[in-house]
């Protein structure tokens, strides 16, 4: 065809017979190795700077996958779950904090029904992460309290141990003597511990340098002689039950039902008449080696079940103590014998682990822990979900119009209804026979739910005292706009610790009849007092930005000052000041760890008082923090990616009047 | 009376009386000093003279006023009433000046006082100072009945408990002191040479807390601005690196990393100094770290004299070279100059105090005795803790507002200044970055001061900073208001410090115009 259209006596172009050379980009500025080449290697010293981080990078997660695979115990997160989320909340009361969590579910699914709009996706997700965090404790209710080992060694018997049980249950004792290395590191990931004798007031268990060495399979165990007597008293050191364990009965194991509510004691005795292990050699009995022919030489785990596992809190002794009665006074042999349960050596576990054995022995337990509540966190607010949406679209405009009513009543009521569900009543036979749910004290209140408690009260408390101290700075009355300005100077000029000391200590004298508050309500004040001083110079910030016409068109239309300021200058100010206020709650929900220090267990407070009041987590602790960590970070980034999700959606404006 | 109907037509219900009198001044007092009575700063100073004589004397006053006027022994009326009585007495003569204004202009312009908006102000502020005053007097004697110890404010005399295990040397580091004329000895004997005394203690924690306080603020502004660099970088990885460091750092409690740092990482080393891992003559250990110490020899001084000379010489070139920049447009290489008249000078005091007897200065090693190091420095782990928490954490947030801040230099000015010809370094040295700075600057404040304030949490790591003593000597003597007292002032002086100083660097980096 081409041909036809040749006519030499006319100057055309004609197009070359060959293709031209390809006018496309170069291979190396376009798909991935484009994309490499721009992002990463666009110049030697960018090059060079790539091939550096990466090899750190690579580094730092080997180490850390490595690390957390075969090496870390994650069992301290595992067994410790429900104290960590709702501290030592009584058991049996915790489908409270369940209902709790369900309404929350609920409202949450509900809203987002009904108003999700852009962000939706992202409220969905965030929302999942903060509900799988709070509903752990649905699951972790099944969990039953862990064990207590006790090595002995060929130096070391324990000496008499307390702890309390009430009448009916049941304690199982075993003695599990160690004779090869696989035992030793069967048994390896244990954790447990137990109030011990008052003369040692810092120990929970034995943990020294040889059971690490046991645990890492360093030491020969293949020959031994042990001969225990394991007893049990009761609190006036009468022998209740006692079992003798020799080389011939192996894993000796007792149960013993407990008579009464009491404290108890366990005792092991090393019984010295045992006889060496002799090897029969040529007829003739000979000892096997020196060192071990010795009677008495051996390891083993004294292992106890079932009873209850306690924390060191001043509190919860005293709680005990009007339980059970008084301590008694522990009877050790000599000093030495009690004093030498306080060891001070931290040792990690250091053994290899496979990653078959990391997914069969520290996360399986944990996933079997949470998946339940996911479960039911997820079928909640689905169905939620659902409704509200089925609202949003249906044709009539009032269903929408109820079901977001109901979401809002349903969020006001949220609130108050969660504190008296947390509280209870303090005479449950007063109200009706269905809502009799007895007191919480509120010094049992604990873990991730404290934390939130403290969060969602100092906050809603704080916004409308931070709108009247702004609204106070801000005024022309030099009294009051002076003694606003020393209140929020004072308060941001010192740390928030400074704050919580004052409310901890001083605040009990303000009035008589403050003395016996609560330790939650006085830093409940103390955080809200100074969660008020920031919101107002944020809310001021924003007062600020309201142009002066807009009073002064008020104004023009009479307005007095209380209408102009409630109707024309706050609902645009404040919309204005979201995205801020969002970042400040966020800080304020990371500040909240600071109520720790001064004696409260929040999340951070409960996992310190496990890792590291008790001595048998506390190798454990780099696995506990960086739980803590992660849980934190997620909640506070969801938090504070919302605030910049606002802010870039133009909340941090005031919006420009709609028909102008 | 015509002015009655005037106003009694106004639409307002409300008048504000500072207009009307704009419009028709009220006549002038012939009498002078009536005049002068009137000008409210003589007002404000007769009134506020009048509440600090009756807050001075109230303990006297109160018998007489509660005995004669209220008919009851003044001991036996509760502290509520007594609170309420001052905070009447306070608010009285402002009450009764407004009751008086009110009735002159209800009198000369016929505004009755429901309607007037001033006078409603002045009785809002006379409740709310009546209010004020009772509420916080009353917790004030509260606190002073209910605690079980009396609140003591000679506290800072008693002795400490413990020893602080840490801090400056007071008998070494501290004998300048002694030669400030007439209240020197004094001094030294009030801190130095009691030890153990609640002061001295207290002296150490505010030193410890500014040693920390200081030492991260340097780290964090470097990191914070390599990391805010980073987070602008055309290299993806290592924008995005920044940005990770950035998130993980900030949405994570500081409390929470510290404990992470000093039990996760410091805790688990080993606590024996002869298992400490060592880099060099840095030894690291459970215990902290320990690394050479630098001394000053007897030449030292030559060393000392010089390297201040070349300062000065350098700063005088500095100006001078500008000045001919000024003058004839060669390049200042101000820099260049600077330095070349330092090194040089400090080269110089080098030889001299080689030639005259040696180095001036010497390293002190630490040395692996039987049971611990001798010699050397020593950063203890809490300290060692404390530095690098409020580094990482500080550092964070400086990256984000270094990011904001070059961020917010417009593409345009930097593409105007290539276009002027100006590399890149002068380009970031003169165009990006003193625009940048002016918005760094505040923010940048902002952090210091958290910073400051968060390295109390050292109480949570066993580092004796001031809050850390003030709770022991607290636990010991009982005495929460005088220590809370005590520390509030402490923490807000450092707080005004760093505000001050930044406030000078602002105000340097301000735009100048003319």
């Amino acid at each position: 065809m081409s041909e036809s259209y040749h006519r030499p006596d006319e100057t055309f172009y004609i197009a070359p017979k060959d293709a031209p050379p390809s006018r496309r980009p170069p291979a190396l500025t376009i798909g991935p190795a484009g994309w490499l080449r721009k992002n990463l290697f666009s110049s030697v010293g960018n090059t060079l700077i790539t091939v550096i981080t990466v090899a750190v990078i690579a580094a730092f997660f080997y180490e850390l996958i490595t690390w957390s695979v075969a090496k870390a115990e994650w069992n301290v997160v595992n067994n410790t779950t429900r104290l960590m989320m709702v501290g030592l909340y009584p058991v049996d009361q915790i489908w409270r904090i369940e209902l709790i969590a369900v309404l929350l579910v609920f409202l949450s699914g509900l809203g987002l029904g009904v108003w999700g709009g852009n962000a939706r996706g992202f409220f969905i997700t965030s929302l999942m992460i903060i509900i799988a965090a709070l509903i752990i404790p649905i699951g972790a209710e099944r969990i039953e309290a862990p064990p207590v080992r006790f090595l002995i060694t060929p130096t070391d018997a324990i000496g008499p141990m307390l702890f309390v049980g009430d009448q009916g249950d049941t304690v199982r004792l075993a003695v599990e003597p160690i004779d090869d290395n696989a035992i030793a590191n069967e048994t390896a990931p244990f954790v447990g511990y137990i109030e011990n004798s008052p003369g040692s007031s810092s120990s929970r268990a034995l943990w020294n340098n040889a059971k690490a060495q046991v645990v890492a399979g360093s030491l020969d165990l293949t020959n031994y002689n042990l001969q225990l007597t394991v007893q049990l008293l009761d609190a006036n050191g009468k022998v209740l039950e006692e079992q003798l364990s020799t080389p011939e009965r192996r894993r000796v194991n007792f149960e013993f039902e407990l008579p009464d509510d009491d404290w108890y004691y366990v005792q092991v005795l090393r019984d010295e008449t045992g006889e060496a292990i002799y090897d029969t050699v040529d007829g003739v009995q000979l000892p096997i080696a020196p060192a071990r022919s010795l009677p008495n030489t051996g390891y083993a785990w004294v292992r106890i079940d079932g009873v209850t596992t306690m924390s060191s809190q001043l509190t919860d002794v005293e709680q005990r103590t009007k339980k059970y009665g008084d301590v008694p006074a522990v009877q050790c042999p000599t000093a030495t014998e009690c004093r030498r349960l306080v060891l001070e050596e931290n040792v990690r576990f250091e053994g290899a682990r496979s990653f078959k054995a990391f997914l069969k022995t520290q996360l399986d337990p944990f996933l079997q822990e949470i998946i339940v509540s996911l479960i039911v966190g997820f079928a909640v607010m689905l169905t939620a979900y659902a409704i509200g949406n089925f609202a949003k679209q249906s044709r009539s405009p009032d269903s929408k119009k109820v079901v977001s009513r109901f979401t809002i009543i349903g969020w006001v009521v949220f609130f108050p209804l969660s504190w008296i569900l947390l509280s209870g009543f303090e005479d449950p036979n007063s109200v009706h026979p269905f809502l009799r749910m007895p007191e919480v004290a509120q010094s049992l209140w604990g873990g991730l739910i404290l934390t939130i408690v403290l969060t969602f009260v100092s906050l809603t408390v704080a916004f409308p005292i931070g709108i009247l101290l702004a609204l106070g700075r801000r005024s022309k009355l030099p009294i009051i706009s002076i003694f606003c300005i020393l209140f929020i100077e004072i308060v941001r000029g010192v740390p928030l610790i400074t704050i919580l000391f004052m409310a901890k200590f001083i605040v009990p004298y303000f009035a008589k009849s403050m003395s016996d508050t609560e330790l939650l309500i006085r830093l409940l004040v103390g955080l809200t007092l100074f969660t008020a001083a920031y919101n107002a110079e944020i809310i001021r910030g924003g007062l600020q930005i309201i142009p002066k016409g807009q009073i002064e068109a008020s104004q023009a239309l009479g307005l007095n000052p209380f209408s102009t300021n409630l109707f024309i200058v706050l609902p645009q100010a404040l919309r204005a000041v979201i995205p801020a206020m969002m970042s400040q709650s966020v800080s304020l929900f990371k500040d909240t760890t600071l109520v720790s220090i001064v004696g409260l267990f929040e999340f951070l407070g409960m996992i310190e008082l496990i890792v590291n009041g008790q001595q048998i987590y506390r190798p454990y602790q780099r696995e506990a923090y960086l739980f803590v960590g992660v849980i934190y970070f997620i909640i506070s980034y969801i938090m504070s990616s919302l605030s910049r999700r606002l802010e870039e959606s133009g909340a941090g404006t005031v919006r420009k009047m709609r028909k102008a | 009376m015509t002015a009655k109907t005037d106003y009694s037509r106004n639409d307002d219900f409300f008048v504000n009386t500072a207009d009307l009198s704009a419009r028709r001044p009220p006549p002038r007092s012939k009498n002078a000093v009536v005049q002068f009575l009137k000008r409210p700063i003589v007002l404000v100073s007769i009134y506020l003279a009048y509440v600090v004589l009756l807050l001075i004397n109230w303990d006297s006053l109160k018998n007489w006023l509660v005995d004669d006027i209220l008919n009851r022994p003044a001991a036996e009326i509760g502290n509520g009433i007594e609170a309420m009585w001052l905070g009447f007495w306070i608010a009285l003569p402002y009450l009764i000046y407004s009751i008086i204004s009110a009735f002159a202009i209800q009198m000369r312009l016929g505004i009755p006082f429901f309607r007037n908006l001033d006078f409603l102000s002045d009785i809002t502020q006379v409740v709310f100072l009546f209010a004020v005053v009772a509420g916080l007097y009353t917790l004030a004697l509260n606190v002073m009945d209910n605690t079980q110890i009396p609140i003591n404010w000679n506290v800072v005399q008693r002795q400490f408990p413990v020893e602080v295990s840490e801090g400056p040397d007071f008998n070494k580091e501290i004998t300048w002191l002694k030669d400030i004329p007439l209240i020197g000895n004094t001094l030294a004997d009030a801190i130095v040479l009691q030890p153990g005394t609640v002061t001295r203690s207290l002296i150490t924690g505010v030193i410890n807390t500014l040693r920390a306080v200081l030492l991260a603020l340097i780290f964090s502004t470097v990191l914070g601005v390599f990391v805010g660099v980073g987070l602008l970088s055309n290299n993806w990885l290592v924008r995005n690196i920044s940005t990770v460091y950035v998130e993980i750092f900030r949405n994570t409690p500081l409390l929470v990393q510290l404990f992470f740092i000093y039990r996760g990482l410091l805790g688990v080393l080993p606590t024996s100094p002869r298992d400490a891992h060592q880099f060099g003559d840095f030894y690291l250990s459970g215990r902290g770290l320990n690394f050479p110490k630098v001394l000053t020899t007897d030449t030292y001084s030559y060393f000392f004299v010089c390297v201040i000379a070349g300062l000065v010489v350098g700063a005088f070139l500095w100006r001078w070279r500008l000045k001919v920049q000024d003058e004839t447009g060669k390049p200042a290489n101000t820099l260049a100059w600077f330095s070349l008249a330092f090194v040089g000078l400090g080269a110089v005091g080098l030889g001299l105090a080689f030639a005259l007897g040696g180095s001036p200065f010497k390293l002190d090693y630490p040395v692996l005795d039987r049971f611990n190091f001798s010699g050397g420095s020593r950063w203890s782990s809490g300290y060692l803790t404390l530095v690098v928490g409020l580094t990482f954490y500080t550092g964070a947030f400086i990256a984000d507002i270094v990011r904001a801040g070059i961020q917010s230099v417009s593409y345009g000015q930097i593409e105007a200044a290539r276009a002027h010809g100006l590399t890149s370094n002068q380009t970031l040295r003169l165009v990006v970055l003193p625009q940048a700075m002016r918005l760094i600057v505040p923010p940048l404040t902002n952090q210091y001061l958290n910073l400051s304030k968060n390295s109390s949490l050292a109480i949570a790591i066993g580092f004796y900073d001031l809050y850390n003593v003030a709770t022991v000597v607290q636990n010991q003597t009982g005495q929460a208001v005088a220590l809370f007292a005590i520390l509030m002032g402490a923490y807000l002086v450092i707080s005004l410090l760093i505000s001050l100083l930044m406030n000078i660097v602002n105000r340097s980096l301000r735009l100048k115009t003319r």
